[in-house]
């Protein structure tokens, strides 16, 4: 006649199993994240960059509405115009972007974000006064800017798994 | 262009080694870098402000390297981040680096390494403007070893930085 097991021990070794499979996931994800941390990449996020153009357009906008009520915000605005720019210049010119820049649908509507940029900098650069004279037509064409589809132009080429 | 052709180079040149111990050295340009949650006791209101005379007399170093977000090889100069730690003492805890477009990274204190990362505050011998990706960009010597081509790497290679937060 088998010996029964004491409920004790059942327990003792549902405990154990239940510390050594805590043990083993908290391990794992521990070799995960350094093996995440380590493994070499030759990417950015070209999604999240992509996606970075069109806040950084809508913070323009907003900029330039700010301004608009305040002059004082002046300094902002020349900050937040050259961060786009800046923007602008990576993917112009990073490695990372470099099969992007291959595709037509992509130039598309980029090119004409070079050419908001490159009319709105000497704006920006200009004496104060020119460029508070200049914020109606400059909201307008933000505006109309942050109206170019970057997702989806990337999508469309094919560089982005459908959302 | 094969990486193994190209001639990188990483020059780790130090061009200036004077390292204050005692408070900060007077302002007189426009701050480009606020350092935030140090020890009150050192630093009012725990925080340090600099310009770039300020970050120039810790002691420069140069990186020449490639980026996937440029074109071609750069020279980077700026200071590294482990003396700026040093000079600020701060020896544990985590930094939160924050830029002008309020994108925000943190990483361990005791992640940079004595010569990488560099906080650069010119490219190619010119102080870089925020549309060049200044005031101060985080970078790595990309080139140099796989280690600096991770996405860690990349995640900490914060432009336009002008904050960090020193958090305990």
């Amino acid at each position: 006649m088998p010996r029964s097991i004491s409920p004790v021990r059942i327990i003792l070794a549902v405990l154990l199993i239940l510390a050594s499979t805590v043990g083993i996931a908290v391990e794992g994800r521990d070799v995960m994240r350094k093996i995440d941390a380590q493994s070499n990449s030759s990417s950015d996020n070209l999604q999240w960059t992509l996606s970075q153009v069109d806040v950084e357009l809508l913070n323009l906008s907003i900029s330039i509405d700010d301004t608009s009520q305040d002059p004082a915000e002046l300094p902002a605005l020349r900050t937040r115009f050259d961060v786009l720019y800046s923007r602008i210049k990576t993917l112009e010119a990073g490695s990372v972007f470099a099969a992007l820049r291959k595709s037509d649908v992509f130039l598309g509507g980029f090119s004409q974000l070079q050419t908001f940029v490159a009319d709105t900098a000497p704006v920006m650069d200009g004496p104060d006064l020119g460029l508070q004279l200049a914020l109606p037509e400059l909201k307008l064409r933000a505006r109309a800017a942050a109206r170019l589809p970057c997702d989806c132009f990337v999508r469309d080429c094919g560089f982005c798994r459908p959302v | 262009m094969a990486r193994g052709v190209l001639a990188y180079m990483l020059a780790i040149l130090l061009l200036a080694a004077p390292v204050f111990a005692g408070p900060l050295p007077v302002r007189t340009g426009p701050v480009v870098l606020t350092v935030t949650g140090l020890a009150p006791a050192t630093y009012p209101d725990g925080k340090a402000e600099f310009d770039i005379a300020m970050l120039q007399a810790l002691g420069a170093a140069e990186i020449t390297t490639t980026s996937i977000w440029t074109k071609g090889p750069h020279t980077f100069t700026g200071v590294p981040l482990r003396k700026l730690q040093d000079y600020l003492k701060i020896e544990a805890g985590t930094l939160s680096l924050h830029a002008l477009n309020d994108y925000a990274v943190r990483m361990p204190s005791d992640a940079a390494e004595p010569d990488a990362p560099i906080l650069a505050y010119k490219m190619d011998g010119q102080v870089m403007s925020v549309r060049d990706k200044g005031p101060i960009w985080v970078i790595y010597p990309y080139d140099a070893a796989p280690r600096y081509r991770t996405d860690t790497a990349f995640s900490r290679s914060i432009w336009q930085l002008d904050r960090i937060d020193v958090l305990r």
